[in-house]
C-alpha cells in the first residue's frame, strides 16, 4: 500500500518540485542574489488612487472578497496584504478610507488590519469603526450596497480584490459611471475579462498572489516569486514534452499528469 | 497585547495548520483525516459566529446614521426594520419555514436579487462596448475575436457564412482555452508560492501590521 493517497502522487511530485524551486531561489536571495521581479503597474495605480482621493477630498472604497475557509482563502489573504498597504498610505496621507468586507467572517481581520495600520503610522485617532461597513453576505445585496455607496459618496477610487464573481462587474461599472478610478484584482478566471477590460488597472491571476511579496520586498518573499518562474518553466517543459509525445502517439507521459 | 501573542502565535498556528492540512491531503491515515475534518468544522463554526459580528456592525453603523439624522437616514431605518422582521420571522417555529418569512424571502428578497442580477446584462453591454473600441492592436484583436464569437453564438452567424462558426469555435477552443489554462497554471503556482510564504511565516498581511512597513 502506498503512503501517498492513490491518484495524488503526481500532484505531490509537482508540489515538491515547485517547492524545491522556490526554496532554491529563496536560498539564493538570502545569499544576496535577489531575483528581479517586473514592475506591477497596479501598485503604482493604487498609489495614484490614494493620491487622487486626497486631492479630491473624496473617499477610497476598499473591499476584500472571498471566504477564509474555502479555496478562495489565498485570494482573500493576498487582498489583506494590499489592504494593509492602502491603510498605511491612507493614514500617512490623511485619506478617507472606507472598507467593505464582502463576508462577515472578514470583519475582525479587516478591522484589525486598518486599525493597526493607523496605529503604526502614528494616527490612531483617524481610525473610525464606522468606516468598516458591512452590507451583506448575499452576493447581490453586497453588490447593491457597493453600487449605492459609490453612487452616494462618489469615491475618488474603488479598490476591490479577491475571489470575485458577478458582483465585480456591478461594482466596476458603477465606478466607471461615477468617474472613480478602479483597481480590481482576482484569480477567478470567469471574471478576468471584465476585470482586465473595465478597471483602470488590474491584478489578474498570479499577480494577485505576487503583490504581497512585491510590496514587502523581503528576500524570502521575493524568492518565492522567482521560484514560481522556475516552476513555470517546469510546466512549459512538461507541456512541450507531453504535446510532442502525444502527437507521436505515446500517451503514458500525458497520463502521468491525469488527476 | 504583546507582539509575540499578536503576530508570532498566529503565524505559528497558521503555518502549522497549513502544513498539517497539506500532509492530511496527501497521506490517507484515518487519524490525520479525522483531524482535518475537525479543523474544517472549526473553521465553519468560527465563520458562523462572525455572522453575529456582521449584524452588530450593520446595526451599529445604521444606528449612528439614524441618530445624527444623516443623509437618507429613513432608508437606514427601513433597512434595520426589515432586518429585524426577517430575523424574527426566520426564528419563529418552524424555523425559516414560517409563512411570513417565506413570503418575504420569495416575493421580496429573491425578486430583488434577481433584479440586481439582471442588471448585469446591461453592464456587460456597456463594458463590452468600451472594450470593443479598437484603439490599440490588442483591443482590435479583442474586437475581431469578439465579433466572431458573438456571430458564432447567434443564429445569424451561420446564416451569413458557414466559416464564421468554425472561426468562432476555434477562437473559443484554442487561443481562449490556452490563455485561460496558462492563467490557471499561473494561479496554481502563485498559490504554492503564497503557501510557502505562509508556512515560513512571511505572509503577514492578515496579521495587522505584519508586513513590516509595506507602505513607503
Amino acid at each position: 500500500m502506498s503512503i501517498v493517497a492513490a491518484g495524488k502522487v503526481n500532484q505531490l511530485a509537482l508540489l515538491l518540485a515547485f517547492s524545491a524551486a522556490i526554496a532554491f531561489v529563496i536560498y539564493s536571495a538570502l545569499k544576496g542574489k535577489m531575483p528581479e521581479i517586473r514592475r506591477l503597474s497596479a501598485v503604482d495605480t493604487i498609489d495614484q488612487c490614494i493620491g487622487r482621493a486626497v486631492e479630491m477630498g473624496r473617499p477610497i472604497l476598499y473591499s476584500s472578497v472571498g471566504y477564509l475557509t474555502t479555496i478562495d482563502a489565498p485570494q482573500t489573504i493576498a487582498s489583506f496584504t494590499v489592504l494593509e498597504y492602502v491603510a498605511r498610505k491612507a493614514a500617512k496621507m490623511n485619506a478617507d478610507l472606507r472598507v467593505v468586507p464582502r463576508y462577515a467572517v472578514l470583519i475582525p481581520s479587516m478591522t484589525d488590519i486598518v486599525k493597526s495600520a493607523y496605529i503604526a503610522e502614528g494616527h490612531p485617532e483617524m481610525f473610525k469603526s464606522e468606516k468598516i461597513m458591512f452590507f451583506s453576505d448575499t452576493q447581490f445585496a453586497y453588490a447593491t450596497g457597493m453600487m449605492g455607496e459609490i453612487a452616494r459618496e462618489r469615491p475618488a477610487s474603488v479598490i476591490v480584490l479577491g475571489a470575485q464573481s458577478g458582483e465585480a462587474l456591478c461594482t466596476l461599472e458603477s465606478a466607471v459611471i461615477h468617474g472613480a478610478m478602479s483597481v480590481f484584482g482576482t484569480a477567478n478566471t470567469h471574471q478576468l475579462p471584465w476585470v482586465a477590460l473595465t478597471a483602470t488597472d488590474s491584478l489578474i491571476g498570479e499577480e494577485l498572489f505576487a503583490v504581497g511579496a512585491y510590496i514587502s520586498k523581503e528576500p524570502i518573499s521575493v524568492g518565492t516569486i522567482g521560484g514560481g518562474d522556475i516552476a513555470r518553466f517546469i510546466c512549459i517543459a512538461i507541456i512541450g514534452v507531453g504535446a510532442l509525445l502525444a502527437t507521436a502517439g505515446v500517451r503514458w507521459f500525458a497520463d502521468l499528469f491525469k488527476i | 497585547m504583546s507582539s509575540f501573542v499578536r503576530t508570532q502565535v498566529p503565524l505559528f498556528v497558521g503555518a502549522a495548520l497549513t502544513f498539517y492540512m497539506l500532509v492530511e491531503f496527501f497521506i490517507p491515515v484515518p487519524i490525520l483525516t479525522q483531524g482535518g475534518v475537525e479543523i474544517r468544522t472549526w473553521g465553519v463554526i468560527i465563520a458562523a459566529f462572525t455572522m453575529g459580528l456582521g449584524v452588530t456592525t450593520l446595526v451599529d453603523n445604521n444606528l449612528r446614521i439614524i441618530r445624527r439624522r444623516g443623509r437618507n437616514w429613513p432608508y437606514y431605518l427601513y433597512s434595520l426594520i426589515l432586518m429585524c422582521v426577517m430575523i424574527v420571522t426566520g426564528l419563529m417555529p418552524p424555523m425559516t419555514k414560517h409563512f411570513v418569512f417565506l413570503w418575504l424571502y420569495n416575493n421580496a428578497f429573491s425578486r430583488l436579487a434577481q433584479a440586481m442580477y439582471s442588471i448585469l446584462a446591461f453592464f456587460i453591454t456597456t463594458a463590452t462596448f468600451r472594450a470593443f473600441r479598437a484603439t490599440t492592436f490588442a483591443s482590435a484583436c479583442v474586437l475581431v475575436a469578439g465579433i466572431f464569437v458573438i456571430l458564432t453564438l447567434a443564429p445569424i452567424g451561420a446564416a451569413i457564412s458557414p466559416v464564421i462558426p468554425v472561426i468562432g469555435t476555434w477562437v473559443q477552443n484554442v487561443p481562449n482555452l490556452a490563455g485561460m489554462r496558462a492563467i490557471v497554471i499561473g494561479v496554481g503556482i502563485g498559490i504554492v508560492a503564497l503557501g510557502v510564504r505562509t508556512i515560513l511565516g512571511y505572509e503577514r498581511g492578515h496579521l495587522a501590521g505584519g508586513t513590516g512597513g509595506g507602505a513607503t
